[in-house]
């Protein structure tokens, strides 16, 4: 087919360069026609052996590079890959050596947002809000080595101009030999649950907020969700199961709550194992649990027993998503009681159109104990439900607008409403 | 002059293209990986399949954003919008997975060209674009057990 065209082709080229020739002689035009006519015969003599060689053109030389391609903007033909396959060089059945790998492979994401914010806390406060600004980055340092840093100004907790509280969120290297071992070492994100993996900047989440059970640390949450050490993960063999695991050692950091900073927090050991099914029969399903076990010292000589189980349910395809997280922590120390906190949240989002997603989330947290932690917990847990609704709109590819309602109730004081708007992007 | 209407209707017929709603998945020619389910094919282009059997990377190729080709990769076979799947796409580097490694080029023979060149990648391209000279070096992978011109194809 390909050879047809060809043929056709230098056909009709060479009829559009006989044609304003018409005028000349008769012989002079046959003489031409007829060379026209041998060339062409030529061609097709060469193409049919092409053809019966079956081979691949030879490439020509290529500078491109393999597995290191950033996600750039379309490109114009003159990429730098290779010259386009000739058909009247010679034929050869070999294929293009394969390329080496590329070693440094810079990668740089920032996500931010600014909103307006109606009676947050229930105070019936109105103001604008500058969100935290998430600076991630990612540098190959050799093919299986990659350093990894992510850092957050949380510009919410902003007292003064020039004192903005820089997080240092992550910082890991990352050895990845292969999808079945990867090993992290640094300050990673625990893999308690769905959310606190996959999910922080604004822009990434659906929702304007996050669920309140992964509040983090140092806005109050009760959850462990960074740690210091090292992290193992990777996929287990398990055909369509799609199974994954992860298994971190670290030192988790304790956090007072707001306002009581200053203390020594102590660092503890932590434990912590993952597992997680991806079936490829259900593309966007994903279930898993998690264990965790550390020390926590929330006040100053405390050191409390803390687990952590968590199990997920979240589909995220064809228009829906629709994430189920229930978790259960749990508090003990010998003389001081115990203190248990379940809870959960479902959140479902449906996207209308191809830029309009609503979504609906339900969180819920109970809090019951014995002893000095059983009367502590509830103070360190306010809340009790929350009901939000709201809407994102993808202005753009990198740019959503988001506007949230929500009902919160919690222990001490009367349910009130809040809302909230957003402007996320990524750049 | 009867040449020159020849040449005419063969110029308007090599100008067809035919097939234009017909999509193929072409590979490197040394891939052996000449025949994948549509499972398949949602996975590597997603992200969530970074690696081929042999355990070399995946190189996605695709066109931009205002092709037919990547309308029908959104529409068709992830079920995303295009804000979507950025978001996807940088959740997977942001969860601090290896990323997914993505060549955005805007013509079907920069993506043959490309295809050509790389052993690892992966693009989705018209059918139609097969005729190319430049996608003559190319792989064409079944899928679900049919090529782009057989009946029951998926990629319509």
């Amino acid at each position: 087919m390909r050879a047809n065209t060809l043929v056709r082709c230098t056909l009709a080229v060479a009829s559009l360069c006989v044609a304003p020739r018409l005028a000349l002689g008769q012989d002079q035009q046959s003489e031409t026609i007829q060379k026209l006519i041998a060339r062409v015969e030529a061609l097709e003599r060469e193409v049919a052996s092409l053809k019966q060689t079956g081979a691949a053109p030879t490439p020509a030389p290529t500078t491109a590079p393999t597995a290191a391609l950033p996600v750039q903007p379309a490109q114009p033909d003159a990429v730098p890959v290779a010259a386009a396959p000739k058909l009247d060089t010679p034929a050869t059945a070999e294929p293009p050596a394969p390329e080496p790998l590329a070693t440094d492979r810079y990668t740089f994401h920032g996500y931010a947002d600014v909103g307006f914010l109606r009676n947050e806390d229930g105070l019936s406060d109105k103001k604008f809000v500058l969100g935290e600004v998430d600076l991630f980055a990612t540098a190959r340092i050799s093919p299986k080595l990659t350093g990894l840093v992510e850092v957050v100004l949380e510009t919410d907790d902003q007292l003064l101009v020039a004192a903005v509280p820089v997080n240092v969120e992550r910082l890991l290297l990352q050895y990845r030999d292969n999808d079945y071992f990867n090993l992290d070492m640094g300050a990673y994100r625990t893999a308690i649950g769905f959310y606190n993996t996959t999910l922080r900047a604004s822009w990434l989440q659906t929702s304007l907020t996050r669920p309140m059970l992964f509040t983090f640390e140092d806005d109050g949450g009760f959850l462990p969700l960074h740690n210091v050490g090292l992290s193992a993960n990777g996929k287990v063999p398990s055909g369509p199961l799609g199974l994954h695991y992860v298994v971190e050692v670290g030192s988790s950091r304790n956090y007072a709550e707001p306002g009581r900073v200053g203390f020594d927090l102590e660092q503890n050991a932590a434990f912590n194992v993952a597992l997680y099914a991806r079936p490829h029969a259900i593309p966007g399903l994903q279930m898993g649990f998690s264990a965790y076990r550390d020390r926590f010292s929330p006040l100053p000589g405390s050191n409390f027993a803390r687990s952590v189980w968590t199990a997920h349910a979240v589909y995220q395809a064809n228009r829906f998503e629709f994430l189920n997280e229930v978790v259960l922590a749990k508090f003990q120390a010998p003389g001081f009681g115990y203190g248990d906190i379940p809870g959960f949240y479902s959140q479902l989002a449906y996207r209308v159109g191809s830029n309009w997603t609503p979504y609906t989330r339900y969180d819920y947290v109970n809090v019951y104990g014995k002893g000095l932690l059983g009367q502590y917990a509830p103070q360190y847990v306010p809340w009790h439900t929350v009901f939000s609704g709201g809407l994102r709109y993808d202005v753009t590819e990198a740019v959503a607008l988001k506007f949230e309602l929500g009902r919160e109730l919690d222990r001490d004081q009367h349910a009130f409403i809040r809302a909230a708007l957003q402007v996320a992007f990524t750049f | 002059m009867g040449r020159l209407v020849l040449t005419v209707a063969l110029l308007i017929d090599s100008g067809r293209g035919g097939g234009a709603a017909s999509f193929a998945v072409v590979v490197h020619q040394s891939n052996p990986n000449t025949s994948l389910i549509l499972a398949d094919v949602r996975a590597f282009f997603d992200g969530d399949a970074k690696e081929w059997p042999n355990g070399s990377k995946v190189v996605l190729v695709e066109r931009d954003t205002a092709s037919a080709a990547y309308r029908f990769l959104l529409a068709r076979i992830l079920h995303m919008s295009a804000a979507e799947y950025k978001r996807r796409l940088a959740s997977i580097e942001f969860a601090g997975e290896a990323p997914v490694n993505l060549k955005i080029l805007n013509s079907e023979q920069a993506a043959c060209k490309f295809v050509f060149n790389v052993p690892g990648s992966i693009a989705l391209i018209e059918a139609s674009s097969l005729k190319l000279p430049e996608c003559s070096g190319v792989g064409t992978v079944k899928i679900d057990g049919r090529l782009p011109d057989q009946e029951g194809y998926r990629l319509r």
